[in-house]
């Protein structure tokens, strides 16, 4: 064994007196202040030409330590370079890790090091080799390695084990750099000089192959195939303790290269029956061994790894069952990290043998109840991948009640992937169409924020295809939610209950949760459409949720003034009380007694009026406009339950060109009145300009923009049926430019004119802009 | 090829090594990070796994003493593994400095990157055989500049 030869150290008096100060300093501001002088002083003595080389390996040490403690040391590279090529091996070494510590490969200064490097990697010296290959594979480029690719593969083949293994990590090094061969590396074959260092006599450098063929067989296992006889014979041969004893470890015959090989095999397995049956032996002798000896993390660790490759290979029956064993050991051991790698193991082994789940639910529940995060996530997404039709309501409930834990809290990634998880779930295995409605409402609630807006426009689109049963069931959920501030039942307390612990109300009004009265846009949007298309719903619910059409414009209207909507949800709004108002029209036959809208209602309609947004504008102004046409007419704009309408290929081609107005526009045109002139983006879309015309204009084709702005697409669409983006199918589009076109005439008519009519749809809609105006409208509505 | 650094902390934040592999990152983003991690250690109790998720890494950490040895992977890692080579590696540096602590850290930065040189090549476990490990490293010990 090693002597401890502890050499007497060179009195470097300057660095002990840092090291010393930075040891006993009590503050990052001292700390900064000691590193900034020292940073000073190293400048100084640095770029002195009579620098004291015999100081050098100090100095550098020195240098990486400023760097280590945040300062930048750019002022050392230009010495640390000049210090590389010193004779003294302490400086060398010193000098090189400065560099490796402060530069990279992509650094335009490696170049100036090469020269060193290149005969550094000739020397007589086995550890001046060993160093520059350390260099070599973290500071040669792309563009340097063809300079030291021979030399490297020289020091293959040299005496020592310690250059050798380094230099195949050198060569994985430069496959890296240029994995497809297309670049610096086009032509060189680095494979069968890994299959040489496989069958070196030295277990080490046969490892460090072991990483190459990793890295080269994750890309394109099957030339790798063949190696297979090989590895199994290696690993049996590692087992068996015929490895020197310098490479056990706690008693294991050399455990890093059992996992090394077994994860090589798996990669090599995966997918072919062929290669997996030939190293199922290998792999369950390896297995068997390292559960059989003793309880030290290291023989778990093997055992993980075993178990990994039983689990990715093609599938074999014995060795699925002896995996099973071994992972019932992990989950049910005390300690929580054999539990954590358990559970990810027994996630790996459901998904290609869902029955050895069931043996473990007991164990996997528990680990449920642990109060370690980290093992509660892991379990959850183990629940996860046992999911099916007839447990994901559990599965679901027990996600969302981590999605809304303070554990979920500030994590984004987390909350989106768990959330992502629910939303995925709910789609695959629904039980009914209200669970699932309740469901996403509720993930709409905790985890608004990071999903995706376009999943409100699916539930809507999905609430719209079901039947008035659901539809009510929907505006109920959605008016529980406006009085209680949440979807969880316990909504008034658990507000309350938040508000008392100060973080953990922040975490989740971080969270975007609504126990502080804050309700998402993506969920706020769904309330709006949904009750606006069927909050005439609500007057038939049994009590308390039993409401007027009027209250529910008001619930809305105050839940949507507290969230400090976006101009989009606001623009939603606009739309579903003016459904609702129209509605309440239609079936008293006119205004009631209270007007046509409450109070709130008309305030924010008169306030959008005059918005700034042309969006809101544009609708505060329609829905002015619609709701003083008689009932008739606007039971006939605004159909209750119409959004799923179809239409005949006929009526679209009719909705698209408007050809149903042609006779009227004809008579106003021959009365005198000027044809509309379309702006020139519309010319160019409808082939009267072309594109070049629009170039010179200055100007591009809105044809082009497919994508529905922001604000729910061509202004109005939103009144005639709700959310309408840009993936809609086209019955429901066209129902919309139908709708469209009858609002947008009725409103050019009522309105005598004053709304400009917008682009794309007012080639025959309405008058000129600003000419005096015949209107063609005026015998129609009397 | 996963391993993404390895870093030495101790409980007041005071980064006393660090390597990284593969990541380029520049000097603020690293000391950010290390502060990052570091805080996150420092708030778990002996009850939790040695392993959590930070950004895109997974870390697993050990304590010895006042030091946090911290060891970024990537996702698909033996965690059980790493947590081995940590271990690997303390006793590596016990073995040459005799009784290793904090102190002997600081006093010889670059002979405990050396040793993990002989152990760790870009990211991978290159050998954990301590007589190959130290061999080269006694060798410097002996000559004096």
């Amino acid at each position: 064994m090693l002597q401890q030869l502890k050499a007497p150290k060179l009195p470097f008096r300057e660095l002990d007196l840092l090291v010393k100060a930075i040891g006993e300093c009590r503050s990052k501001q001292e700390e900064d202040r000691i590193i900034a002088a020292e940073v000073d002083t190293l400048k100084q003595r640095l770029s002195d030409p009579r620098l004291d080389k015999t100081r050098g390996r100090e100095y550098m040490v020195r240098v990486i330590y400023c760097e280590m403690l945040g300062h930048d040391a750019s002022f050392a590279y230009i010495p640390a370079l000049q210090l590389a090529s010193d004779p003294s091996l302490l400086t060398k070494k010193a000098a090189y890790l400065a560099l490796t510590q402060l530069l990279d490969y992509k650094h335009e200064l490696v170049l100036l090091l090469v020269n060193t490097l290149l005969s550094d990697l000739k020397s007589d010296n086995f550890v001046v080799v060993a160093s520059a290959l350390v260099v070599t594979s973290k500071l040669i480029g792309p563009d340097l390695v063809n300079a030291v690719l021979p030399l490297v593969i020289e020091r293959l083949s040299h005496p020592r084990e310690s250059v050798r293994k380094k230099a195949v990590m050198a060569l994985l090094h430069f496959h890296q750099m240029d994995p497809d061969r297309s670049g610096p590396l086009a032509g060189v074959e680095l494979e069968r000089h890994f299959r040489t260092t496989l069958c070196d006599k030295e277990p080490s450098v046969m490892a460090a192959t072991l990483n190459a063929l990793a890295s080269l067989a994750a890309t394109n296992p099957a030339p790798f195939r063949q190696l297979i006889p090989s590895l199994t014979s290696i690993l049996k041969q590692v087992v068996e303790h015929r490895l020197p004893k310098a490479y056990d470890y706690h008693r294991f015959p050399a455990p890093f290269i059992q996992i090394k090989l077994l994860k090589l095999l798996r990669l090599l397995g995966a997918g072919d029956k062929a290669a997996s049956d030939n190293m199922s032996a290998v792999v369950a002798a390896t297995l068997r061994r390292a559960a059989a000896g003793g309880s030290h993390t290291i023989g778990h660790a093997i055992v993980y790894e075993a178990v990994r490759t039983v689990t990715d290979i093609y599938p074999n029956p014995q060795l699925l069952a002896a995996a099973a064993e071994a992972v019932a050991g992990l989950i049910k051991s005390s300690s929580h990290n054999l539990k954590y790698c358990g559970l990810t193991a027994l996630a790996a082994i459901t998904r290609v043998s869902p029955k050895y789940a069931q043996e473990h639910q007991v164990a996997v529940i528990d680990c449920l109840e642990d109060p370690d995060e980290t093992l509660k996530l892991k379990t959850l997404e183990l629940l996860v991948t046992m999911t099916k039709a007839n447990n994901v309501t559990v599965v679901v409930e027990r996600l969302m009640a981590f999605l809304r834990s303070t554990a979920c809290g500030g994590d984004e990634l987390l909350r989106r992937h768990i959330a992502g998880q629910v939303v995925s779930l709910a789609e695959k295995y629904a039980p009914d169409t209200a669970w699932f409605v309740r469901v996403m409402a509720e993930v709409f609630e905790v985890g608004g924020d990071v999903l995706q807006p376009q999943l409100a426009h699916n539930l809507c689109r999905l609430i719209a295809e079901q039947d008035s049963e659901l539809h009510a069931t929907a505006v109920r959920l959605f008016m529980q939610i406006l009085d209680n501030g949440t979807t969880s039942s316990g909504g008034a307390a658990a507000a309350a209950a938040a508000g008392l612990g100060g973080g953990a109300a922040a975490a989740a009004a971080a969270a975007g949760s609504s126990s502080s009265g804050l309700l998402p846009e993506i969920l706020l949007c769904c309330i709006c459409w949904v009750l606006g298309e069927y909050g005439s719903l609500a007057a038939q619910l049994p009590p308390p949720h039993k409401a007027s059409i009027g209250q529910v414009a008001d619930k809305l209207c105050a839940a949507v003034a507290s969230a400090q909507p976006s101009p989009a949800t606001r623009a939603h709004l606009l739309t579903a009380i003016t459904k609702l108002a129209a509605r309440q029209l239609v079936s008293q036959g006119g205004p009631g007694p209270a007007g046509v809208l409450r109070p709130e209602a008309q305030d924010l309609l008169s306030k959008a009026g005059s918005s700034s947004l042309v969006e809101l504008q544009q609708r505060a102004r329609e829905a002015a406009a619609l709701l003083k046409l008689p009932p008739t007419v606007l039971s006939a704009v605004l159909p209750f339950d119409g959004s799923c309408e179809e239409l005949e290929p006929a009526e679209l081609e009719e909705a698209r060109s408007l050809s149903f107005l042609d006779s009227y526009v004809n008579q106003a045109i021959a009365a005198g009145a000027q044809p509309y002139n379309p702006p020139p983006e519309l010319c160019h879309e409808l082939g009267i300009l072309d594109a070049e015309d629009l170039d010179s204009l200055g100007l591009q084709s809105p044809g082009a923009a497919a994508a529905v702005p922001a604000l729910g697409g061509l202004g109005g669409m939103g009144l005639g049926l709700g959310l309408m983006p840009a993936a809609a199918g086209a019955p429901a589009a066209a129902a919309a430019a139908l709708g469209q076109q009858r609002q947008q005439s009725a409103a050019a008519a009522a309105a005598g004119g004053g709304v400009r009519p917008a682009a794309g749809t007012a080639l025959k809609g309405g008058p000129a802009k600003g000419s005096s105006i015949v209107d063609p409208f005026k015998d129609l509505l009397g | 090829m996963t391993i993404k650094f390895l870093l030495l902390v101790n409980k007041q934040g005071q980064t006393r090594l660090a390597k990284y592999f593969t990541e380029l990152l520049s000097t603020d983003e690293k000391r950010a990070l290390e502060g990052e991690i570091v805080r996150k250690c420092l708030a778990r109790t002996d009850k939790q796994c040695s392993f959590f998720e930070h950004r895109s890494y997974k870390i697993i950490y050990r304590r010895y003493a006042s030091l946090f040895f911290m060891v970024g992977v990537d996702d698909d890692e033996n965690e059980l593994a790493v947590l081995e080579l940590i271990h690997c590696f303390v006793e590596v540096l016990d073995k040459h400095f005799g009784q290793v602590c904090e102190l002997d850290i600081m006093n010889d930065p670059d002979v405990v990157h050396y040793i993990m040189d002989e152990m760790l090549l870009n990211g991978c476990i290159v050998d954990t055989n301590k007589i190959n490990i130290l061999e080269p490293v006694q060798l410097l010990e002996n000559v004096q500049s």
